[in-house]
């Protein structure tokens, strides 16, 4: 009795010393800054444009006139050996046998590496390929053709030694989980072309996805609607978008205008943008329905297209995801994120090796990649299609030694120091290299290019100040290159 | 002794302030003792110190003169003004100090004071031209006056094909004219190496030739680029303006790879790591077509009234994206990726943003020929797509007034070789694309001769089936 007449005697002060100015004040802090920031908070580039809020994928314009107006990004998740494929290094092959310099070791961490590896020369044997004499090796037989279409990212480095932080970094520009990756970053600036189609398609592929999960697709803190939406390469290309069993397409637009209307009444109420998001995504979807499979189905390409992607339609794999990716640009879809698993060769079994597995895994990609230069070229796209592939990191000119013993096969371990990524087509240079490892490619000496810088490129392609595209988060503007980037001017046409 | 005398010769640029200072001194207070009378005890020491510099700087001069290495013409002018300046000084001293003595020095004492100064400008002025080049005063003058000096010119040569380009005369040239010639020309031999003569540079200098064609880093010139700056053999000498490691790479490039031709072209030359980035500055290392003025680059620079509203309102109710190249451009990109029912009459309404429309997408739409009188009205449009409609020979005709379209794409409609004298008036053109056309690859190289700026790709690209394409690679462990 005593103590809850205590609390009532406490309560009732309370309020009495609450005046109005106290309500005012709780209120511009509380209730009223809520409001104003998920009206206000988001939709920086388009936050006066009534069509971007209705229609968060509406084609937008970037800051200057851009080159690129949509990107191919192939990653080949686990990091190609750049030693083996295109940075030719023929002092190493001298050395290659004898004990690692202490000078590679000191302070350096590596991922497996311990005590002192031999050092491993190139496997692949290598030429100067096509007019501008870049060097390709025999790993990558039908790229060499097209060598002249190709800017060269030699002396690429990188903060991360480990796959999932460091693909994190690649595509977020920052290891730790939650920022938004580059396609969301892009569609979220952008907008896309076709109202039929998602902005941000993945296609994943090798049998895994990337160790840093889906965040590397992930739309972070900006609005969900522009996370990128994977496809699936085997079976429906979106899980639950076919209609079940007994539903027909009519019976699902009504379910849909129904459920819309509901969330126009909870956006009416809350005004909360994930709601719109929500909206919008509905509606996508029910759209999707009927664009996705028909774009999806490879099996629509003439013969000679799929010969020379050499694709066979009935199987998912890498090189179907790369004729994948030219039929979604060609629609208008803004941002292609390519996943490939299976290129981390340690050397610890014959799939993880370079003599054995890496090669595989080029002989997968090697004839698509290539046609999808070549075919992008005869459609006239190449001018507007930006096409990015690398890994997340290099490999190191060591053979790894796991715990300190040699492993059964050739391998190499994760390396920050050097490695290399090349563009094409959107507004850079044609038959162009940029940057120069050491002799030993242990490290680049010239034209050193940060992940921040590549990825400050890629914008910059497509119109964008890296800087200027920022996002009003907990309390201050993020951008994909953080604090960092600076536009690699070099390779651009 | 020797050693004494060429380091007081290379002390004379020094001393000959002193006179300079010391002599103008004197002149000024000569004609205020007129007014103020106290200074006039000043003036005959200032004097006779301005005039034993005078001769010492003299000295010095004639020192410097015997290390050699100026043209002989300027060094005389130079040397009797100088010698003259001296003797003038002596004069004008024993003026002001003995004028009451000898009469006639003292009658002409004003007149002695003011040659004296007179001839100090002009052999300063000359002396001043021997060390830093004739053209080193007028030059900031000329430039004033929007007439650039020619030295300056040389530094910035403005090159429209860097694969045409020749290495010497357009690249290493202007880095010799600008850092080396200063020494090494006819005034000033110093080392006894000219540079600004082809011949006498082959002919070379004191310690004999300074190029090896072919190897840069055996000749002297490129050893003398590399020692330490601190050196003395470095080139140029410390203090001078350096080359910079692009430009000494430039010119190991053309001395090792060009052969130290002096007519090699650019594109003859084999581009190694180090000179693709310098060359890539000039667009080097991309296909010819990438190279040329960037036709759309100056029409986004010219700036257009807004697009009528109300139209692209219209435009957009049929699904047809129009919108803005950029932030605060006028221009506006035109797509009818959602539109595949877009036709010939809302073609039409498109003349209505003639001036805005820089992009237009038109493929796989149900546009024909009739369309293309509309588009050609468009007159800033720089890049058309009509991949996959009907257009034909009719309609191409009608594109020729498109003077900055940069890129057409045709690809799958029903051009022919009918259309290659319409194509080929198309000079500004970067990339066409005619694959899927009914163009035979004669047709198609005709194209090519009258549009030789231009990239006519012609697709149909097909890739070798090699055995590494389904090899695949067996498992073979490694023995240790």
């Amino acid at each position: 009795m005593l103590s809850k007449s205590l609390l009532e005697e406490l309560r009732e002060e309370t309020l009495r010393s609450d005046t109005r100015r106290h309500f005012l004040k709780q209120c511009t802090t509380g209730l009223g800054m809520m409001a104003m920031s998920s009206l206000a908070g988001c939709w920086s580039p388009s936050k006066n444009d009534p069509v971007a809020v209705a229609n968060p994928m509406a084609a937008r314009f970037p800051h200057f006139p851009g080159k690129a107006k949509s990107v191919i990004y192939i990653h080949c998740a686990g990091s190609p050996s750049q030693l083996e494929l295109f940075d030719y290094k023929p002092e190493l092959i001298k050395v290659s046998g004898k004990e690692c310099p202490p000078s590679f070791l000191e302070g350096k961490t590596f991922a497996f590496i311990r005590g002192v590896p031999k050092m491993l020369g190139p496997q692949g044997q290598f030429a100067q390929r096509g007019q501008s004499g870049a060097y390709v090796s025999d790993y990558l037989p039908q790229f060499q053709s097209v060598v002249d279409n190709v800017s060269f990212l030699k002396a690429m480095h990188t903060d991360q030694f480990n796959h999932a932080p460091a693909q994190l970094f690649m595509h977020t520009g920052s290891a730790r989980l939650g920022r938004p990756s580059m396609g969301s970053w892009v569609t979220y600036g952008l907008g896309t072309e076709n109202q039929n189609l998602p902005g941000f398609v993945v296609l994943a592929s090798g049998g895994k996805a990337p160790d840093a999960g889906k965040s590397v697709w992930g739309s972070g803190f900006l609005p969900s609607v522009y996370q990128g939406v994977q496809c699936r390469t085997e079976g429906d290309p979106v899980l639950y978008l076919s209609d079940p069993d007994g539903v027909s397409r009519n019976l699902k637009k009504k379910t849909i205008d129904a459920i819309s209307k509901v969330n126009e009444q909870h956006y009416q109420e809350f005004h909360d943008p994930e709601t719109v998001a929500r909206i919008s995504q509905y509606e996508m979807a029910f759209k999707m329905q009927m664009s996705v499979p028909e774009i999806m189905d490879v099996s629509k390409e003439p013969q000679h297209i799929l010969d020379m992607y050499g694709v066979d339609p009935a199987q998912g794999s890498f090189a179907r995801n790369i004729l994948l990716s030219r039929r979604l640009v060609e629609k208008g879809v803004r941002f292609v994120q390519l996943f490939d698993w299976g290129w981390d060769s340690h050397g610890t079994d014959s799939g993880g090796s370079l003599e054995v597995g890496l090669r595989n895994k080029c002989r997968q990609v090697d004839k698509a990649m290539t046609a999808l230069l070549l075919d992008l070229k005869q459609r006239g796209m190449l001018d507007e299609v930006l096409v990015v592939w690398g890994g997340e990191f290099g490999r190191t000119p060591m053979a790894e030694n796991r715990e300190g013993r040699a492993n059964p096969y050739m391998g190499r371990d994760h390396h920050t120091e050097a490695f290399t990524v090349w563009l094409a087509g959107g507004g850079v240079k044609e038959g162009f290299s940029w940057g120069e490892t050491d002799p030993m490619g242990y490290s680049g000496i010239s034209g050193r290019t940060h992940v921040h810088d590549l990825q400050a490129t890629i914008l910059h392609c497509l119109g964008f100040d890296h800087e200027k595209l920022t996002y009003e988060f907990q309390g201050r503007p993020f951008r994909l290159t953080d604090v960092h980037g600076k536009v690699i001017r070099e390779i651009l046409a | 002794m020797e050693a004494f005398a060429e380091l007081l010769g290379r002390l004379h640029p020094l001393i000959v302030h002193l006179p300079i200072g010391i002599l103008l001194l004197g002149v000024f207070l000569y004609f205020f003792s007129r007014r103020t009378p106290a200074l006039q005890p000043a003036v005959p020491v200032t004097l006779f110190w301005g005039a034993v510099t005078a001769v010492f700087a003299c000295v010095a001069g004639y020192f410097l003169k015997l290390s050699g290495g100026y043209e002989e013409q300027a060094l005389a002018l130079h040397q009797n003004t100088g010698i003259a300046t001296a003797v003038l000084a002596v004069l004008a001293w024993l003026a002001v100090r003995n004028g009451e003595n000898v009469a006639w020095i003292g009658k002409l004492r004003t007149g002695i004071i003011s040659l004296t100064a007179l001839f100090l400008f002009v052999a300063g002025h000359f002396g001043g031209n021997l060390t830093h080049g004739e053209d080193f005063l007028t030059q900031p003058v000329m430039a004033l006056l929007g007439k650039e000096a020619p030295a300056q010119q040389a530094a910035a040569p403005k090159i429209t094909d860097i694969n045409k380009a020749v290495v010497y005369a357009d690249l290493v040239e202007p880095i010799f004219k600008q850092k080396c010639w200063q020494c090494h020309n006819a005034k000033k031999i110093k080392g006894e190496l000219r540079m600004d003569e082809i011949e006498l540079f082959l002919k070379g200098g004191k310690h004999g030739k300074v190029l090896v064609p072919g190897h840069a880093d055996q000749s002297e010139l490129v050893k003398r680029l590399l020692l330490p700056e601190e050196d003395d053999h470095h080139m140029p000498p410390k203090g001078k303006t350096q080359l910079t490691d692009e430009e000494v790479a430039l010119v190991q490039w053309w001395i090792a790879n060009g052969k130290a031709d002096f007519k090699a072209v650019v594109a003859s030359v084999p581009a190694d790591e180090k000179i693709k980035p310098f060359l890539a500055k000039y667009g080097g290392g991309s296909s010819a077509a990438d190279s040329g003025p960037d036709l759309e680059q100056q029409v986004l620079a010219g700036k257009v009234s807004a697009g009528d509203a109300s139209l692209i309102k219209k435009l957009t109710a049929q699904n047809v994206l129009v919108l803005p190249v950029a932030n605060e451009s006028n221009f506006l990109a035109v797509n009818t990726v959602n539109a595949a029912e877009f036709s010939d009459a809302q073609a039409d309404w498109l003349t209505g943003l003639s001036d805005q429309i820089v992009w237009l997408k038109l493929g796989d739409t149900k546009v024909s020929d009739q369309a293309l009188k509309s588009v050609a009205r468009l007159k800033n449009l720089t890049r058309l797509s009509l991949e996959h409609t009907t257009v034909s020979d009719a309609g191409v005709g009608s594109l020729k007034d498109l003077h900055q379209l940069q890129n057409l794409n045709l690809v799958g409609t029903k051009v022919s070789d009918q259309s290659v004298e319409a194509l080929g008036q198309l000079k500004q053109l970067r990339t066409l694309y005619l694959w899927q056309t009914q163009f035979t690859p004669a047709g198609v190289e005709k194209l090519r001769k009258l549009l030789p700026h231009t990239q006519v790709d012609f697709g149909g690209y097909d890739l070798p089936k090699l055995t590494s394409d389904t090899l695949i690679y067996k498992d073979k462990p490694k023995t240790t």
